[in-house]
């Protein structure tokens, strides 16, 4: 019987079948500052112990500051979360990856650089984008507080049986299209629940040529098409990527996973329940323009006209998304003025990321009115990115250079955009107060973000560089 | 947690935007504030920002605000409801204010999950359905609206408007008053001979 990706990983990880819902076994828990300390209360109020500590990992990222030198006191308000955590996952033996830890930073790009998600393997973290991971060809996905208690209780969840959705991008990418602008353009052209429900497997000779990093993004945004797992079949750029990477197999070991993992793409003639298609010449550089990541369209195109919604409420949720983000209808996105530009999150701040950035910005400068900061997903990606020397490029052109952790993504620490102020955002999502009360956020790959923070506006960083 | 639920009773909530996110249900800025204070301040921050303009005073538009509506354990949305983010602060802001259950035409994933294992019914009407109790609610005095959770059906003013859909072991959670740990702890062999078999197969699954 042929078979997915997605049924190669979850059927083997099925313990018990109970109605519609499958009892699935977890190869890793990762935890975070944020959404763990619940968990451990409810652990706690039912006297049970941990399942196995030696599959977690706990990252401290979401609730910290990242200005230089920061230390976990540096934003007060958080602070005794950030304490407390620390506190519990010492206390449970869990292994901690804190502030100063030469491998801190985001918990999914943290978990990727470690080599803590493999392919084939079943993981879990207290946050919507776990799903990053699913570029390694795992099955990666982000649970509530009282899952995280299960998901560390017992090493396995209750879940209902995803659907299975191939998302199908054949053809040649113009050469600033990115993991982004594909992740964007699925979501605007099929909504942003386009996915729930379903674990989508993205395939076809566009995704195949994107870099490791790149699917990382793409994966990353499952969650804004409403897909808890994105996945794409691993291949070899996936196991060099892992090769030699602190909890990667070593010698004969890496090597018979890897031809283990081989196994792991989908049989040519194995049924999904969907399937969508986008040929890859149709892709530009997207932008988002409204309050739902849907709301994207391609950096030349129109701010949309609530006349031409496909419904009723469509057209109430775009006059609405208008009105917060203080466009008119009909105007192109082009030049719009901007007053932050932010590089960062788990979504689009991997060394990748900041290089081709850095190209966009080497020898300019960021406009007088423009905050820019970069935020590098991890410590590591930091310290590569300053041997290299990206970070002088980005401070000669004016922009902060931040320790790593979510930062402006979430505005769960203490940087915030500014109410009524314009964002282009690297980050995932661009909801109304995401960072930070009366914020307006533009989605957009880190080089569309460079442009924008040179030009003072929304750019078509085609053009520009 | 313990008690069985099998109707909830009142006053339906008209909320009826598509893709209300997690952000809007528990913006940051606000649950930063009372963060320590616990879930039972949570109801101090739903909808902050819908509910209260940037001084800090009551926006009487909001549908929250309108007297009317005001104490009722139902929320009616649009589709898409609770997308975002996995914060399960989302649901224990809705419970903590007061709503039993929400009824929308979708619900985002995680969203939906976490509301089962909190006992907050997220009950999915059809679009028929949806417009029917739209249809309803767009009287002078709101209706009473009761939810059968056992037969799955949604009355106004004790006439039938229709039926709801909602993930079988999730709705059998909140009738039982039960939770899916006293399950698992049975299963427990299970799991370990799924992960003896996994590391048979795949000695990496378990290496660190």
């Amino acid at each position: 019987m042929p078979r997915t990706l997605f049924e190669k990983i979850w059927q083997p990880h099925t313990a018990r079948t109970y109605g519609t819902r499958d009892l699935l076994t977890l190869d890793r828990v990762f935890l975070h500052d944020m959404t763990s300390l619940p968990a451990f209360e409810t652990l706690r109020e039912r006297n049970l112990a941990m399942a196995d500590v030696g599959r977690t990992l706990a990252v401290i990222d979401h609730t910290v500051a990242t200005a230089p030198g920061r230390t976990e006191e540096t934003y007060p308000v958080m602070a005794p979360t950030v304490r407390a955590f620390r506190r519990e996952v010492t206390e449970r033996g869990i292994p901690l990856i804190g502030l100063g830890d030469p491998a801190q930073g985001i918990v999914h790009v943290v978990a990727a650089e470690q080599g803590a998600v493999l392919p084939g393997m079943t993981a879990v973290c207290g946050d919507s984008h776990t799903c990053t991971n699913g570029a390694l060809g795992a099955i990666a996905f982000g649970i509530g507080s009282t899952e995280i208690a299960h998901a560390l209780a017992y090493q396995a969840l209750w879940l209902p049986r995803p659907k299975s959705l191939r998302v199908t991008v054949n053809g040649v990418l113009d050469p600033w299209v990115s993991g982004k602008d594909i992740a964007l353009a699925i979501i605007s052209r099929f909504s942003t629940d386009g996915g729930t429900g379903c674990a989508v497997e993205y395939a076809g000779s566009a995704i195949r040529s994107l870099s490791v990093e790149e699917r990382m993004t793409l994966c990353n945004l499952s969650i804004e098409f409403g897909a808890r797992i994105g996945l794409v079949a691993p291949d070899d750029a996936v196991f060099s990527y892992l090769e030699g990477r602190p909890r990667t197999p070593k010698g004969a070991a890496f090597d018979a996973a890897v031809s283990a993992w081989r196994d792991l793409a989908s049989d040519d003639d194995a049924p999904f329940d969907k399937e969508y298609a986008i040929d890859a010449r149709s892709i530009a550089p997207m932008v988002s323009w409204g309050t739902s990541p849907e709301d994207a369209i391609s950096i030349d195109g129109a701010v949309p006209d609530p006349g031409t919604a496909r419904d009723r409420s469509q057209r109430s949720r775009w006059e609405r998304a208008l009105v917060y983000a203080n466009l008119e209808a009909g105007k192109p996105i082009l030049g719009t003025p901007i007053d932050v530009a932010f590089i960062g999150s788990c979504t689009n701040a991997r060394l990748s990321d900041l290089r081709a950035a850095a190209r966009v910005v080497d020898g300019r400068k960021v406009a007088p009115a423009v905050r820019a900061l970069v935020v590098p997903g991890s410590s590591g990606v930091k310290r590569q990115a300053e041997a290299e020397g990206l970070d002088r490029i980005f401070r000669k052109a004016g922009f902060e250079w931040h320790e790593s952790a979510c930062s402006l993504c979430a505005a769960l620490g203490p940087d915030v955009v500014g109410r009524g102020k314009r964002c282009a955002s690297s980050s995932n999502r661009n909801f109304e107060n995401r960072q930070g009360p009366g914020s307006i956020t533009h989605l957009m790959s880190p080089p569309m973000v460079a442009a924008a923070a040179v030009n003072g506006a929304i750019t078509d960083v085609r053009t520009f560089a | 947690m313990t008690s069985k639920l099998t109707s909830i009773e009142g006053v339906a909530v008209p909320l009826l935007w598509d893709n209300v996110d997690t952000d809007a249900l528990v913006p940051a800025a606000p649950h930063k504030r009372i963060n320590g204070g616990g879930r039972d301040r949570l109801r101090e921050v739903l909808f902050h920002e819908f509910r209260f303009d940037a001084a800090g005073q009551l926006k009487p538009e909001f549908v929250l605000n309108v007297p009317q509506f005001a104490g009722g354990p139902i929320l009616l949305a649009g589709e898409n409801f609770g997308c975002g983010s996995s914060r399960e602060v989302a649901v224990w802001a809705l419970l903590d204010y007061g709503f039993r259950a929400v009824i929308a035409k979708s619900f985002a994933e995680i969203f939906e999950q976490n509301a089962y294992k909190n006992h907050l019914l997220p009950a999915t009407v059809d679009a028929a359905t949806h417009a029917r109790i739209v249809g309803e609610l767009r009287r002078p005095r709101p209706p009473q609206m009761s939810i059968d959770l056992v037969a799955r059906h949604i009355a106004i003013d004790d006439q039938a408007i229709g039926s709801f859909s909602a993930d079988e072991m999730g709705l059998e959670m909140i009738v039982q008053g039960v939770d899916e740990f006293a399950l698992t702890a049975q299963y427990v062999p299970d799991i370990a001979a799924t992960q003896r078999r996994l590391t048979e197969a795949c000695p990496w699954l378990a290496d660190r």
